[in-house]
Order: C-alpha cells, then structure tokens, then sequence
C-alpha cells in the first residue's frame, strides 16, 4: 500500500510533465518497457530493488539499460526514484501512471475473459457496444479461460458482466441455493 | 383442753385435799374394821381377800396423787400425742395438698402434652400438606422441564433433519448443476459458443 501511494506520487508528476510536453504516449510506451524487463528478467529486478546495492551502480545500470531506448523524461524520473530510494514504486509506476492517463482522457480498461479466442470482427463489436453503452473511450485487455465453457465475461472498473456458461450455471446454483434455504 | 375435761373440771389442789380425805377416810375404815374382827374386816369374794379401808384409802391415795401424776406423765404424754396428731394433721394435709398441687400439675401436663400433641400433629399436617404441595409443585416443574426439553428436543431434531435435506437438496442441486454443465460443455460447439459470443455481444447491458 505504502508502495502503491508512494507510486501513485511519482506517477502523478510524471504524468503531468509528460503531458505539459506532450509526450503521455512515449512515457507510458517508456513504462511499459520498464515494467516487461522487471517481469522477464529477474536479476535485473532483484539488482534495481536490493537494498544492497548503491544508487550509483543502479543509476548506471539504468543509463546502460535505458539510456538511448526511452524519453528522457522517463529515464529521469525513474533515477529521481532511486536517489529518493523509492526504487520499490518502479514496479507500481506503470499501472498508476496508465489509469492517471486513462482517466485524463475519459477512458475505461475493459478486461475481456472469453471461452474461446475472440474472432477480430467479435472484439471489434463488443468494444464499439461497450463505448457505445458506457459513452467512454475503451481500452481492452482480451484473454482466453476455458473454464468459462462457453460465452464471455467483461470486467471493468467496479463490474461485471457475465455472460459465460459458468457464470450462468454458478447464478442457477446460488439462486436454487437461496431458493432452498427461504424453503427452510 | 383434753386434759382438763379427763380430769373432771376440778382444780387440782380440790383433788389433792379430797384424795387426803378419802385415804383417811379408808384408814379410819380399816382401823375401824381391823380393830374389832379380823375377819369381819375382811369380805372374801371368790378367794380374793377384800379390805374396804385400804381400799378406799389406795384410791384416796391415788385420788391425791392423780394430779402429780397428770402433771409428770399425762399432761406431757397427751402434749406428745396432740403435737404428735398436729404434726400427722399437717403431715396428712400437706401430703393432700401436695396430692392436689401433684393432681392439677397432672393436669396441667396432661393439658400441656395434649396440646403438645394437638400442636405437633398441626405442624406435622402442615408440614405434610407443605410437602405435598411442593411434591406437585416439583412434579409440575419436572412435567414441564420434561416437556420443554422433549420439545426442544423435537425442535433441535427437526431442525437438523431439515439442516439435513436442505443439505442433501443443495447437494444434489450441486452435482446436476455440475453434470448440467459438462453435459453443456460437451455440446457446445464453436457455432454455438459464437452465437453465445453474438447474443452476449448484442444484449449487452451495462451498469455505470
């Protein structure tokens, strides 16, 4: 939690130079590469959040890494965050920084969980349905369960919308649950 | 009082001075009659010889002696029994009045034991009629303790059979749900699964 105020922080400032110069796409594109190479390589993540290792190896590092591959404004702030020892928000930076850009441009992140792989003209209709409905910009996240059997299910914000096979069988069952325990 | 009235009323001193009297009266007889015969002096009744002057004088005699000897031995004899009869007269009454003090003090007891009784067999009725009530009282309390517990019992049975076939309802609703589901997973094509898909698509409703 206390990772997460401290990135919301960072990600606020970032997100208001970045749109002073214009440049919110790159900087969110610079995060995101920040955030894959913490995911994929894991020595590079324990290297920048080890407590043992000083800022100046880790301020070289950064520059090797990211130096000539992401905006300036980037690379500075994440070297602010290592000097400040705030090197365990990088990780929370990225999301914070997506949904301060999001909702800066009245755009909802849309996670779409179906049965089978959606075909390219079916994402196409739920995403202009859901603008459509929710009079929003739509940004979707698309992943495959098969344990949903059949059907979809969207999730968005504080919602969701199932319309999958085992969503429906799991409200049949808690429906006839309730039904036999009013019967009681 | 007694002694006087034995004594014939007359004083004493009269008695000694007639006695004296009498005795010389009696020794007059006898000088008389011994005087002349021997044997007229004599009167002989049944072979006892009788002298008529010592006889009158002995009772003379005796006459003048009586008050001596009421004074040294009958006076002092009936003081004894007078004082004798007293002390038997209160002997008698004080034993009567102890027999009567004992008779009503009897009585009193044979009151007080009656009432005793008479007491005793109240409390006991009450204590017996106390009991009998706090008997049915128990019983009564043990009745509905009984009772409530027999129906908490049936309460608590029906209840858990209840608990128990909601249970196996929502059990067996689980497990057709369950083979409902695979039953629908195995039946449902990539046709159907993109009708679904469509249908989802088109009825689309959301919440803001």
């Amino acid at each position: 939690m206390a990772g997460e105020r401290v990135g919301l922080r960072y990600a606020q400032a970032l997100f208001d130079a970045a749109s002073n110069a214009n440049v919110v796409e790159s900087v969110e594109s610079d995060l995101a590469a920040v955030d894959y190479h913490l995911q994929a390589n894991g020595d590079f993540r324990a290297f920048l959040l080890s407590p043992n290792r000083g800022r100046d190896e880790k301020l070289a590092l950064l520059d090797k890494v990211f130096g000539d591959k992401v905006t300036a404004l980037s690379l500075n702030i994440l070297k602010l965050m290592i000097e400040k020892r705030r090197e365990e928000a990088i990780p929370d930076i990225k999301a914070e920084y997506s949904e301060l850009r999001r909702l800066a441009s009245g755009t909802v992140q849309v996670y779409v969980t179906s049965a089978v792989e959606l075909s390219d003209s079916e994402k196409k209709d739920l995403l202009a349905n859901l603008s459509t409905k929710l009079n929003r910009k739509i940004e979707a996240d698309f992943s495959v369960d098969f344990h949903l059997v059949g059907g979809l299910k969207v999730s968005y914000e504080d919602f969701v919308i199932d319309g999958s096979v085992r969503g429906t069988f799991s409200r049949l069952r808690e429906t006839l649950r309730q039904d036999t325990l009013k019967q009681a | 009082m007694a002694n006087e009235n034995t004594s014939g009323g007359l004083p004493p001193i009269v008695k000694v001075v007639l006695g004296f009297a009498i005795a010389a009266v009696g020794v007059f007889l006898n000088e008389k009659i011994g005087a002349g015969t021997e044997h007229v002096g004599r009167i002989d009744l049944a072979g006892v010889a009788l002298e008529p002057g010592k006889t009158v004088g002995a009772l003379g005699v005796f006459l003048a002696l009586f008050p001596v000897i009421e004074s040294f031995f009958v006076k002092p004899l009936t003081t004894a029994l007078g004082e004798r009869n007293d002390s038997l007269e209160s002997t008698f009454a004080e034993v009567e009045s102890l027999r009567s003090e004992m008779t009503s003090m009897k009585s009193e007891y044979e009151k007080r034991i009656a009432a005793t009784e008479a007491e005793a067999r109240e409390k006991i009725n009450a204590q017996i009629k106390e009991a009998q009530v706090l008997r049915q009282s128990l019983m009564a309390e043990a009745a509905d303790k009984s009772d409530a517990l027999i129906k908490q019992a049936q309460e608590e049975i029906s209840g858990e059979k209840s608990k128990a076939l909601r249970e196996i309802q929502i059990h067996v609703t689980d497990l057709a749900l369950q083979a409902a589901e695979k039953v629908v997973g195995k039946n449902l094509d990539n046709d159907l699964n993109r009708k679904l898909i469509a249908d989802f698509v088109s009825d689309l409703e959301v919440k803001k």
